[in-house]
């Protein structure tokens, strides 16, 4: 694993080298004075240390609409336009993270899912690690941390003076060799900031009780605590939308193509068969569903959560459902 | 990367036919374009398919023809929502697509030397057809003990696939019983729900295997009827239905527990079902 150091005065020099190889996007503020991923470049400066983005990068691998298949003619054909490169710098690694957890659905070996597959191929992760942590994180307590490089192709670490890259992948490891020129060896003090940097951030994290939850869960599937939560979800679906690893589809027609949209096991219709049957028909199931789908059901089929410990769905359900909450129950 | 999983093969409809006298339940003989899909498109009986009209979507349904029925698929689809009712709409020639073979097949490895008990009810009887028909073909038969068919509907014109039940009746190497909730004036047949006529017949549960596909309301009481019999969960094979979109294990819409449906089903025993909580 390579690590090398950038200083900051060569950022922009790198980022525009990216630039000619394809479409960068970056931290910067958006018209609504929010912390986005950006097209870079942008008049206003970078933003480091931004605590998260309100959405996460999920839709530049999974678009909120996607066309699958043409209708032409009388045929149903794949009409595919080139996938541009793509980079992303400077995601959390929460975020990063989760790219890993979605590859393990749509990357499977079994049967790869080639839309997915070519933005994947297409895209280059660079994550950045946190510089603080919200009250809502918890990527700790599922395994990741501000820290983790796991889906990322680079890992940054903000310095005093610069990043300090680790490269995670082939492609990181490449991206390192062709910026050689722009790059230092990185010091062992660099090492020793980034590393207390990192220690920093997760010590201001709350611990969650995670690790065990596929035993607990799969004890408490009748447990009266569904009932409660599901009487104060809404069924609005913000916490799935807005989730890293929530990636459940829908495919439906439109008159000249057929088109992967975004959908929530939130929903009442999700389940609901023709004949009018519907394995999952109040919203009890349902909010057992996505909370079960993610820390018993994936642990399971993955050995691991699907959760990056973001904590969006706490942030910004609009009558403050915490799923931490909901495990602590469940385990007491 | 191999063939795009999303993408159907191109058919035709060849025929239908109306198989009950309510006129709601169809048989679509499909005939695929060409040659070379009709040879990568390998099924067993249990698997399902997505069936595909542009414009209107696509919706999954199980494969009532066996492979050893030659190219060509075989579906029965009740009218039931949009989709179907556009399905129902269309005559012989109209183009179709169809994206599969999908699901694991029934546990056709277990079944050699096994007495099979096979149970339908109502609509869900199509897979079970495949199952049959795979089963009497000359070069199929020997392999298995006895066979025996249970399937029910509410009324004699229900039953789909009459003219082949007959033809089985009169065979001597399957036994072929009919039962319906409401009889009319010519029934001679059985008369009451499945798991009435189950334990009526008694089979043995000895070196037996019970292939079971209905409504859940049958499966409610057939399935304490088949224990009651002496047959282990193991030897109770189940085939479900849930709502569906990729058919591949992504969209995440059929899953039960950590299952998909449209992938490590729809064919489950009864025992992979006992761990499974009860969300189908």
């Amino acid at each position: 694993m390579t690590e090398k150091l950038l200083s900051l005065a060569n950022l922009d020099p790198w980022l525009a080298r990216l630039r000619e190889r394809g479409s960068v996007y970056a931290p910067g503020t958006d018209q609504a004075g929010e912390v986005a991923l950006r097209e870079w470049p942008q008049p206003e400066p970078l933003v480091l240390d931004y605590k998260n983005f309100r959405e996460p990068p999920k839709a530049f691998f999974l678009p909120r609409n996607q066309t699958l298949l043409y209708f032409r003619d009388g045929k149903t054909v794949e009409l595919n336009s080139a996938v541009p490169e793509t980079f992303l710098f400077g995601i959390r690694p929460c975020d990063a993270r989760a790219l890993a957890l979605l590859d393990r659905v749509f990357l499977d070996g079994d049967q790869n899912d080639p839309y997915y597959a070519r933005l994947r191929e297409k895209t280059t992760v660079i994550a950045l690690a946190c510089a603080q942590a919200m009250p809502s994180c918890f990527c700790a307590s599922v395994g990741s941390g501000p820290g983790d490089g796991s889906g990322a192709d680079l890992l940054a670490v903000a310095l005093e003076s610069g990043l300090l890259f680790r490269a995670g992948s082939g492609k990181g490891e490449g991206l390192l060799a062709e910026a050689a020129d722009l790059l230092a060896e990185a010091t062992p003090a660099a090492k020793r900031e980034a590393a207390e940097r990192i220690q920093g951030v997760t010590a201001q994290l709350t611990p969650v009780p995670t690790a065990d939850s596929a035993l607990r869960l799969r004890g408490s599937y009748d447990s009266p605590l569904w009932g409660t939560a599901g009487q104060k979800c809404l069924g609005c679906g913000t916490c799935s939308f807005l989730c890293p690893t929530c990636h459940c589809f829908d495919i439906t027609d439109e008159p000249d193509r057929r088109v992967r949209t975004w959908d929530c096991c939130a929903y009442p219709q999700f389940t609901l068969h023709a004949s009018g049957h519907n394995p999952r028909p109040t919203p009890k199931e349902r909010w057992r569903q996505r909370l079960m789908h993610k820390f018993r059901y994936a642990v399971e089929n993955f050995g691991v959560p699907f959760c990056a410990g973001c904590g969006r769905c706490i942030r910004n359900c609009p009558v403050s459902m915490d799923l931490r909450t909901v495990l602590k129950e469940l385990g007491a | 990367m191999g063939r795009n999983p999303y993408l159907p093969y191109p058919a035709r409809i060849a025929e239908t036919v109306i198989e009950n006298e309510s006129r709601d339940i169809k048989t679509f003989r499909l005939a695929f374009e060409d040659p070379g899909s009709a040879a990568e498109f390998r099924h067993l009986p249990g698997q399902f398919a997505e069936l595909s009209l542009p414009g209107a979507g696509e919706a999954p349904f199980g494969i009532a023809s066996a492979p050893t029925e030659g190219d060509g698929l075989l579906f029965s689809i009740k009218r039931a929502g949009v989709f179907t009712a556009e399905l129902h709409s269309l005559e012989p020639g109209a183009p179709i697509g169809v994206r599969g073979p999908l699901g694991r097949p029934f546990p056709w490895e277990r079944m050699p030397g096994k007495n099979l008990l096979i149970v339908g009810g109502g609509f869900a009887f199509t897979t079970l057809r495949a199952l049959i028909k795979q089963l009497l073909h000359p070069a199929q038969r020997a392999h298995y003990g006895s066979i025996l068919v249970i399937y029910g509907a509410r009324t004699p014109g229900e039953l789909m696939y009459r003219s082949e039940l007959a033809e089985w009746q009169k065979r001597g190497d399957i036994s072929v019983h009919l039962t319906v909730d409401k009889a009319d004036g010519g029934w001679q047949q059985h008369v009451g729900v499945v798991p009435a006529v189950l334990e009526k017949l008694k089979p043995g549960a000895d070196g037996a295997l019970a292939i079971v596909c209905g409504p859940p309301i049958m499966l409610k009481f057939t399935l304490p009827a088949l224990a009651s019999l002496g047959f282990s969960e193991d030897a109770v094979i189940l085939s479900l239905e849930m709502r569906m979109k990729c058919g591949i294990g992504k969209c995440g819409r059929c899953n039960i527990g950590g299952k998909y449906v449209c992938k490590d089903g729809p064919v489950f025993t009864r025992r992979e079902l006992a761990s499974l909580p009860a969300e189908y």
